[in-house]
C-alpha cells in the first residue's frame, strides 16, 4: 500500500500514529506500507519532535514507492 | 491579538491555519513554520483531549535586538498536571498517545513556558524567532 502525503503540510504525533496504525493493520492482511512524498520540512520536523514512524517504509515518491514494493529496492 | 477556541476538532486545524499564516506574515523560514504549527497542533490537541478545551492566543513579539517572532499562548481550565517534570519527559503518556506532544512541541520552538496548577487548568506560552 502506498500512501502519498504530498499535500500534507505537517504531521504531528496524531497524525503519526495514525499512519503506524495503518501500517500494523495492513501488516494483518499482509501487505506493506510505504509512504511517500513526505514534504522536507515535514521530514525535519517529524524527527525533531521524535517521531519514528516504526514499521512503516518511506519513499521520495510514488514510483520509487512502487519498487520497494515490487522488490526492486 | 486573536483569541481562538479551542472546542473541537476543527478548532485545532482553525488554530494550526491562524498560525501557519502568522509565521508566515512574520518571516518565519518553511521549516520553522512547520515547527511552529507542529507545535501548536500538539499543544491546541493536547487543551482539547487534555484540557477539556480551551483557548489559543496569537501575539507578535519582537526582541529587543529587532527580531519578529510569534508567540502562542495555550489556555485550559482542566484537571491541570499533577506532576510538570514527568509529563515533559519523553514517552510518558497519560493515555494511549505516544508521549511525545509536550516534550516534542518543546524540542520544537525557542522558548517554552509551561505553568500548571492542578484543579486550576494549564497555560503553555511558546515563542519561534525569525532568524
Amino acid at each position: 500500500m502506498i500512501i502519498d502525503i504530498t499535500a500534507v503540510e505537517i504531521v504531528d504525533s496524531f497524525i503519526g500514529r495514525m499512519l503506524t496504525m495503518i501500517g500494523s493493520i495492513s501488516r494483518l492482511f499482509d501487505a506493506e506500507t510505504v509512504i511517500v512524498g513526505m514534504r522536507p520540512a515535514v521530514a525535519i520536523t517529524l524527527t525533531e519532535l521524535g517521531l519514528s514512524l516504526s514499521g512503516v517504509r518511506t519513499a521520495l515518491n510514488a514510483e520509487k514507492g512502487l519498487e520497494i514494493l515490487n522488490g526492486k529496492s | 491579538m486573536d483569541e481562538l477556541p479551542i472546542q473541537s476538532g476543527d478548532d485545532v486545524v482553525r488554530v494550526r491555519q491562524q498560525v501557519r499564516g502568522a509565521a508566515a506574515e512574520n518571516g518565519l523560514s518553511l521549516v520553522d513554520q512547520t515547527k511552529l504549527v507542529t507545535a501548536a497542533s500538539e499543544l491546541a490537541r493536547n487543551t482539547l483531549v487534555h484540557g477539556g478545551g480551551g483557548v489559543a492566543r496569537i501575539e507578535v513579539v519582537k526582541s529587543p535586538n529587532g527580531r519578529t517572532g510569534v508567540k502562542l499562548h495555550f489556555t485550559d481550565e482542566g484537571p491541570g498536571i499533577a506532576d510538570v517534570d514527568l509529563a515533559l519527559t519523553d514517552g510518558w503518556t497519560s493515555g494511549t498517545g505516544l508521549g511525545l506532544g509536550l516534550s516534542g512541541a518543546r524540542r520544537l520552538v525557542d522558548e517554552f513556558e509551561l505553568n500548571s496548577k492542578p484543579g486550576k487548568g494549564t497555560s503553555v506560552v511558546v515563542v519561534k524567532w525569525s532568524r
